[in-house]
């Protein structure tokens, strides 16, 4: 699951890499800022992100999540703060809805 | 050109009638209610949910878009109404009224615009009332719920603007649908007095302007609350 997970979310930083002309999400890794310091997001492209992120899981583990939640929001460390604590939080919200 | 069109609360009253006009049209339709639709139409959809159900709406909205690629226009129809003097409504009604008109067209609001940011482009258009324009007493949490709407228009209209999203609201007068069944006559007439064009509204008159709010020419409107009858906030 982690690699699926890991494909998911590096395709997604891609394509809205390519859309939004942003060469840190092209060539993002996993310490790439998403939200945190030297954020690489605005709010809005947060805002597509994860929801990009909610379809393309759906799609392909066919599992619903909803990304933005209580638990988020009130994390102590946001979990946007980079590709890998991102990656790490989604495997963790799938995990407990499963 | 063919819209495909989420309604919530289409079960019966305006919502019914808001989901046949438009089938009616050639439009797709997806509606909601929490018992059994009543709609028969090669067109039109029933997914039977709680509007206030986070993972329910998500799942309805994701249905409706992976089924037709996109969703076009969403109205925020679903709604509960509720008459007491305030100092007797307990709180249990409180929650009622607020996850139903507030909880679940912010819900559906938040689905659907993920999927309308992908086609940067969408008609948002939520109800509101003119109970809460006129401050009437006794629809203390009706108002207030819709007062919440309200706001929730205006601020959701500034944060999709560049995505090409418009988000509006209709607020009626009293209309002969079951939503006011148990209101009084002298209250209706209590209303239609403070109305400039002293009627009941009738369903054409809010087809009518959710027609114009769906425009695609509507494109620079957006945050508006639009009463019927000649009130004004």
């Amino acid at each position: 699951m982690a690699e699926n997970l890991e494909k998911i979310v590096f395709d997604t930083l891609q394509e809205l890499g390519e859309e939004t002309n942003n060469k840190a999400l092209l060539n993002a890794d996993k310490d790439t800022s998403i939200y945190g310091p030297g954020r690489n997001m605005d709010s809005l492209t947060l805002v597509r992100f994860i929801s990009e992120v909610e379809e393309a899981v759906y799609d392909n583990m066919n599992v619903e999540v909803v990304i933005a939640n209580e638990k988020a929001i009130s994390m102590k460390h946001s979990p946007f703060r980079t590709v890998a604590t991102f990656t790490d939080y989604l495997k963790q919200l799938i995990e407990d809805s499963q | 050109m063919k819209q495909v069109m989420i309604i919530t609360g289409t079960r019966k009253g305006l919502g019914a009638a808001l989901a046949n006009h438009y089938l009616d049209k050639g439009h797709i339709v997806a509606g909601c209610s929490r018992s059994e639709g009543s709609i028969e139409h090669e067109n039109y959809s029933h997914y039977q949910l709680d509007v206030a159900d986070e993972k329910a709406v998500a799942q309805m909205v994701r249905s409706v878009a992976r089924k037709y690629g996109r969703v076009d226009v969403l109205i925020n129809n679903a709604g509960i109404a509720s008459m007491n003097h305030f100092m007797i409504t307990p709180a249990s009604n409180v929650s009622n009224v607020f996850n139903t008109n507030y909880i679940g067209s912010f819900l559906f609001m938040r689905e659907v615009s993920k999927v309308m940011v992908r086609k940067k482009y969408g008609r948002i258009i939520n109800f509101t009332t003119v109970a809460k324009a006129l401050n009437l007493e006794g629809e203390t949490n009706y108002a207030a719920s819709k007062a919440a709407v309200e706001s929730l228009t205006k601020v959701s209209a500034k944060e999709l603007g560049e995505f090409g999203i418009t988000v509006n609201a209709v607020g009626p007068n009293p209309i002969p649908t079951d939503l006011i069944n148990s209101v009084s006559k002298d209250k209706i007439q209590n209303i239609i007095d403070q109305q400039a064009i002293k009627r009941e509204g009738t369903v054409e008159d809010v087809i009518h302007v959710l027609d114009f709010f769906m425009d695609k020419n509507s494109s620079f409107i957006s945050g508006q609350i639009m009463y019927l009858g000649g009130i004004n906030s």
